[in-house]
């Protein structure tokens, strides 16, 4: 009930205040990137859905096997490629074409899956490769998105985009098992044709719409600084050390959906349904987000979202068992992190970082952060396995509180670095 | 704005891809349809006459029956489908059978289906708590077990953890998790948060069962009764143990762990003087071991036209002999004796 009108409220906001700063604060770049995120998603979340399925049930890979796989998909989008490739962007400012060879690699890949037939090296390589090219795109489309927008719009346009992009990722199911029924539950081969298919529509998106050389709008250009002179910028350093450390106290998506659903009795059958209600959430509150954090600061939403994180934990914590409607409100809270934090902390990177080496500072920022979850996974999986589970909440709550208030103060003291 | 040329040139793009996913959906689907005109058993071939009294298996030919519930009968060669069910895992005997399947979907859940082995009939299902493994009926029908791999329990993702749950066939309830056992080894009850069962095997008495217990690393056999709730841990490193028909062995997988991997040796142990013979076959095999009769045992092989299909191989189960190909195109074969 408070969340509808919550809800209502800010769908009213947004109408009053909307569309004519909408349309000039959201370059056609921005909305291309959008387009070309939202078809890349439902190809490859289509692949993803569908993966352990595909390993376990058809192909019988052995759990040992599957880790594997499965430890690639997760592991290597912490490529520290992506800073190399950041690095050549920056210096001859085509982020298009370096953006394109991530978009690029991942069709391809898709091709590889149907090329690798059963052998699971083959699977393990094409998955690899796939993330890979999740790592080398991420981060010169955000710096496309940051430089072909003024930096009183920021927290809008990367939510613009993230909404975009999340609502191929609820789609991609949708379409693979639509496919799969229509067309008979084991074909897996033309059902990654398809993927390939709808990724080519994304990388054309890209080609067709998106200028091969993205005007800066406002900043000036910074190219022939030496690249040291950033990452010594007191202001760069702070977020990447809080962005970094509040990765590390984020508890992974799947750990929390098994908390939320041992807690709460739902069926196992319905985890996947935690998902959607999260992209859902995220999807729908991304735009409001990034226009809140415009008008009231980046830094306040985006600390107000990890506010939030800490809440879920709390209410993980301190209850033996979840009612459904504090189940769902956790699930919706989780959208709403994301919401807050995702997009909002590429803004707030991309005001912080000189418009010349853009793509290096987001590409290591992307780096930390990925390096930071992975820590985390780790650490949580070895406190829940070692001490229990409230033990490994305890830890994870006491630390994210701690993190949050420091974040608080150091990211307001560079605000205006 | 996007130019004209551009916007046009996207729309092109996006009509021919459409096309060449609806092209992609028609062939897949007439491509399954012509499979089924053809002569469905034409994989499933059996290369040895059927002693037993029937035989259940998850039939893995291609085509439109991939995956079904299938069986054979004594002395005859054409294979006969469940009317309804799919496995990924079956086990029968004693008149009553275990079907895992898979129902997928946007959400792909798990259910283990209870049927009658002479009218077909589905008398009862459990909601299953991750893809499915490993299944046993118990020699008289009553009992009944399951394996599942239950994801994310373990870190990164790259540790899977298992849930095995027995069944009352009878009155169509869930017994027991096996994680809610005593174990005991040499004389003392030892507890770990990291325990993980699987591959559980009955002995005729209905009562008595071996499974394995793995725990940092290591996999024991565990000999386990159901009224007391208790496991006590008989021996190390067997894994998805098989107890013969006349009780008196176990044939098990024995892991080695490479470099580049996970290796299975199959191997029979003699419960009474713990005498160990490794059978006559050198390829890693992944599986749990079903006996055909006293002297031999069967188990399936990936083909290597593709992970997907499955043989059935046959073995002596005295380590002599060698490896011998028995229903092709089969997965998780159950002997009814």
């Amino acid at each position: 009930m408070y969340q509808n009108d919550l809800f209502e409220r800010l769908r009213a906001n947004a109408a009053r205040s909307g569309t004519r700063s909408f349309r000039s604060a959201i370059s056609p770049t921005v909305w291309a990137l959008g387009l070309t995120s939202f078809l890349t998603d439902i190809s490859s979340e289509m692949v993803t859905s569908v993966l352990p399925v595909y390993l376990f049930n058809y192909l019988r890979l052995s759990p040992v096997q599957f880790g594997a796989v499965d430890a690639v998909y997760n592991g290597l989008s912490v490529a520290l490629i992506a800073v190399v490739v950041g690095i050549a962007a920056d210096r001859t400012r085509r982020y298009k074409a370096a953006a394109a060879t991530g978009y690029g690699l991942s069709a391809v890949c898709k091709l590889l899956l149907i090329a690798a037939g059963g052998t699971w090296t083959g699977i393990m390589a094409a998955v690899g490769l796939d993330r890979l090219g999740k790592g080398i795109r991420t981060a010169p489309r955000d710096a496309m998105i940051s430089l072909s927008t003024s930096k009183h719009d920021m927290g809008l346009a990367f939510g613009v985009h993230r909404a975009m992009d999340s609502a191929g990722a609820l789609l991609g199911p949708v379409v693979a098992f639509a496919f799969l029924m229509v067309v008979g539950s084991n074909s897996f081969s033309g059902l990654w044709l398809v993927s390939f298919l709808i990724a080519v529509t994304g990388l054309s998106a890209l080609w067709l719409f998106v200028p091969r050389i993205v005007q800066a709008r406002e900043t000036a250009d910074t190219r022939n600084q030496p690249f040291i002179s950033t990452v010594r910028m007191p202001g760069f350093i702070a977020l990447l050390l809080c962005g970094t450390l509040l990765a590390m106290c984020t508890v992974s998506d799947a750990f929390l959906y098994v908390l939320i659903q041992e807690k709460s009795n739902i069926g196992f059958g319905y985890v996947p349904l935690f998902y959607v209600a999260t992209a859902a959430t995220f999807m729908l509150f991304a735009v409001s987000a990034g226009k809140l954090a415009d008008r009231f600061g980046l830094q306040r939403i985006f600390i107000m979202g990890y506010c939030l994180l800490v809440v879920i934990y709390a209410l993980l914590l301190s209850s033996q068992s979840l009612s459904g409607v504090l189940s769902v409100a956790c699930l919706v809270m989780l959208g709403l992190f994301y919401a807050a934090t995702e997009g909002v902390l590429m803004a707030m990177a991309s005001l912080l970082i000189p418009a010349g080496h853009r793509t290096t500072g987001l590409a290591l920022l992307l780096t930390g952060v990925g390096l930071g979850k992975f820590t985390s996974s780790l650490m949580f999986g070895w406190l829940w396995q070692s001490g229990g589970i409230d033990l490994a909440l305890t830890v994870f709550v006491a630390a994210c509180v701690v993190t949050v208030v420091v974040s608080h103060f150091v990211l307001f003291r560079f605000r205006h670095a | 704005m996007p130019d004209r040329r551009a916007t046009l040139l996207f729309a092109g793009i996006c009509a021919a891809c459409l096309a060449g996913i609806v092209l992609i959906a028609v062939w897949t689907r007439m491509h399954a349809v012509s499979g089924h005109h053809g002569s469905p058993s034409e994989r499933a071939q059996l290369h040895q006459p059927l002693a037993a009294g029937r035989l259940y298996f998850r039939y893995t030919g291609m085509g439109p029956d991939y995956g079904r519930l299938a069986f054979l009968d004594h002395h005859k060669t054409a294979i006969n489908y469940h009317p309804d069910l799919s496995c990924e895992a079956v086990h029968a005997s004693g008149g009553r059978g275990l079907c895992l399947s898979a129902d997928r979907g946007v959400m792909t859940t798990y259910t283990a289906y209870v049927f009658d082995m002479s009218t077909h009939e589905v008398l009862g299902e459990f909601q299953l708590s991750g893809a499915p493994s490993r299944t046993r009926v118990s020699p008289g029908g009553r009992i009944a077990a399951s394996t599942v791999f239950v994801t994310g329990h373990s870190y990164a993702s790259v540790d899977f953890s298992t849930q095995t749950m027995l069944y009352d066939l009878v009155a169509l309830e869930p017994i027991a998790d096996l994680e809610t056992f005593t174990v005991v080894r040499d004389g003392e009850t030892i507890s770990r948060a990291d325990f993980n069962f699987w591959g559980v095997t009955f002995l005729p008495d209905e009562q008595v069962f071996y499974a394995t217990l793995s725990s940092a690393g290591e996999h024991h056999l565990v000999k386990g009764d159901i009224p007391s709730r208790t496991a006590i841990v008989i021996h190390d490193q067997v894994e998805c143990p098989s107890v013969s028909p006349d009780g008196t062995r176990v044939a098990y997988k024995r892991r080695t762990t490479l470099p580049g991997g996970v290796s299975w040796d199959l191997h029979v142990l003699r419960l009474g003087d713990g005498q160990d013979v490794a059978l006559a076959d050198k390829r890693s095999i992944d599986d749990q071991l079903e006996w055909l009769d006293d002297e031999h045992v069967l188990y399936s092989v990936p083909d290597k036209s593709s992970p997907a299909v499955t043989n059935v191989w046959t073995n002596r189960a005295d380590g002599s002999g060698t490896a011998e190909l028995f229903l092709d195109g089969a997965y998780s074969p159950a002997v009814v004796r």
